[in-house]
């Protein structure tokens, strides 16, 4: 082993030459902490010491922390940057084209790549900028983007470089919007915006999966064909119930303690991560259900679900399997809450509405939106 | 003889606030600022502060006090914050002024609204009052003093009719790897 190696002994975990060990010191601990977090943001450590005259350590930090190349587009006079690595494609339609580019499934706008559908995102309107106004001399520039699976065209206003950007975070007053993924500055020293692919997605409520939007075009007077719902939860709620939650509306299935059900105004919530949550008891709430006795059970269910306009965790008896394209449209929606019912494994199942729930949930502290 | 207090003073529209010279980093001249879509409406914009982003705050707004004239830029107040520099948007930046901490006074409880959780109190000085910005409130504008700043952009969206959200709602892939706000 060379004296190099040997020095760097010091920042293996529980490597300690100390004589006498406390409860906090002398437990090989603190060197290791000091590499793995240097390591961690891309840094280096050294360290050369000579026994009787002296140790030097040298910290390499990186002077940013991330340096990613970026498409720059323009939209609504203000520079936005998308990192290459979600950009699958750009696709610039001639202005006499660009007219009839844009096709609508029902109300849902998709552009055609390759007699493929993609949904369509601008850009503008998704960040409350407005659209561009209706010229039809200006081509359509329209950004194909990758996130999480689902892609999507996203129209901007103007496509230009791509370029090596820094990655700045931004402050703490804009640290909760997911459609940013940070901040950088321009060579001419104005800053822009980086989006983030997934958050942007997520808030123009891109569907992950893309057969989605063909089968809501599916011609409604003919018989209902059966539609393809991806992933779905299945669990039981009170008097053998069965419904099933998007599997992409799931974040995460928590057993909570009776305990862990807290109440504010009225309404029992839970914590999360950090943050309150409404707590949404299924059998109350679909209705001809008893309310459960809160106390008579100690353990709860609950499905931590996911929406745009918050999450919910929902209480149910237990949960079940996860089933993939089984189910079978039965009927439309038989009450509030609930999208609609299905056969899965030959039992009708009640599809749960999770957006109309959180909403349900959520509306009675934040009120109604009001219309711009 | 006892200790004074020094305050960096401003004025916003016709008040005449002041805070801790401690918390004052810098002072600039108006910047040009990047819009932040999507942000809560108190927050003017970022600026560049020597390769730093640093947010700014529309303290008019803050105060619920009508925007300035269209043609008045500005200045910047840039305070040290807990995460790191912050701008406050003032009309004007007075003198640096010292101050007994016995000529304070608490606010009196018929101030009410946004001042009221944004003045500490107010100082007597001989001419006029001299109002104590509360800092920590004045740039707390993100999640915590405005909850529904999450959902207002989605509304904006959906009044905007952005048609895609509308129909695509109900299956939406909200993986909890896209949720960075909560991550960090």
């Amino acid at each position: 082993m060379s004296d190099r190696e040997l020095v760097n002994l010091i920042f293996l975990p529980g490597f300690s030459t100390a004589e006498m060990i406390t409860k906090v010191s002398g437990r090989g601990v603190g060197m290791d902490v000091v590499k793995t977090n240097i390591e961690r943001i891309g840094g280096a450590i050294d360290v050369q010491s000579r026994p009787g005259q002296g140790t030097s350590i040298h910290v390499k930090i990186p002077l940013t922390l991330a340096i990613i190349p970026a498409l720059i587009v323009r939209c609504r006079g203000d520079r936005f940057c998308i990192a290459q690595a979600g950009v699958v494609e750009l696709v610039r339609i001639s202005p006499e084209r660009a007219r009839d580019a844009i096709e609508r499934v029902h109300d849902a706008p998709v552009y055609r790549l390759r007699e493929q559908l993609l949904p369509v995102v601008r850009l503008g309107p998704a960040l409350g900028l407005g659209d561009a106004p209706d010229s039809a001399d200006h081509p359509l520039n329209i950004v194909v983007v990758r996130a999480d699976g689902a892609r999507f065209a996203l129209v901007v206003d103007e496509v230009h470089d791509s370029e090596e950007i820094v990655v700045k975070p931004l402050g703490e007053q804009l640290a909760h919007l997911s459609v940013y993924a940070g901040a950088t500055i321009m060579g001419d020293g104005r800053i822009a915006l980086i989006l983030d692919v997934p958050g942007l997605a997520q808030h123009a409520g891109i569907v992950r999966d893309e057969h989605a939007p063909r089968a809501a075009a599916a011609p409604t007077p003919a018989p209902a064909p059966a539609r393809e719902f991806g992933e779905l939860l299945v669990c039981s709620i009170a008097a053998g119930r069965r419904i099933a939650i998007p599997l992409t509306s799931v974040a995460r299935l928590e057993e909570l303690p009776a305990s862990a059900i807290e109440r504010t105004g009225g309404h029992e919530v839970v914590q999360h991560r950090g943050r309150v949550i409404p707590l949404v008891r299924l059998s109350a709430v679909l209705g001809g259900c008893a309310v459960q006795d809160p106390a008579a059970t100690d353990r709860v269910h609950t499905v931590i679900c996911s929406g745009a306009t918050g999450d919910a965790a929902l209480a149910v008896d237990a949960v079940l399997e996860i089933v993939r394209d089984a189910a079978t449209v039965a009927g439309g929606p038989t009450a509030p809450g609930i999208a609609g019912c299905a056969l899965i494994h030959g039992r009708v199942t009640d599809l749960v509405d999770v957006r109309a729930l959180i909403r349900r949930a959520s509306g009675g502290e934040h009120g109604r939106p009001t219309a711009a | 003889m006892s200790e004074t207090l020094r305050f960096c003073t401003f004025r916003l529209d016709t008040h005449f606030l002041g805070v801790g010279v401690g918390t004052v980093q810098e002072v600039l001249r108006p910047q040009q600022l990047t819009r932040v879509p999507l942000a809560p409406p108190a927050v003017a914009g970022l600026l560049n502060l020597r390769g730093q982003i640093v947010s700014a705050i529309d303290l008019r707004r803050r105060f619920g006090l009508p925007p300035g004239a269209p043609d008045q830029a500005m200045m910047n107040l840039v305070l040290r914050g807990r995460h790191g520099p912050i701008s406050l948007l003032v009309d004007e930046i007075g003198e640096v002024i010292e101050v007994r901490p016995d000529w304070f006074e608490p606010p009196p409880p018929t101030l009410r609204g946004s001042a009221r959780a944004l003045v500490q109190g107010a100082y007597k000085l001989p001419d006029r009052l001299l109002l104590a910005l509360d800092a920590e409130q004045a740039v707390a504008c993100g999640d915590a003093a405005a909850p529904r700043t999450e959902r207002q952009p989605g509304e904006v969206a959906a009044a905007a009719g952005d048609p895609v959200r509308n129909s695509a709602d109900s299956m939406n892939p909200t993986a909890p790897e896209c949720r960075k706000g909560e991550e960090q």
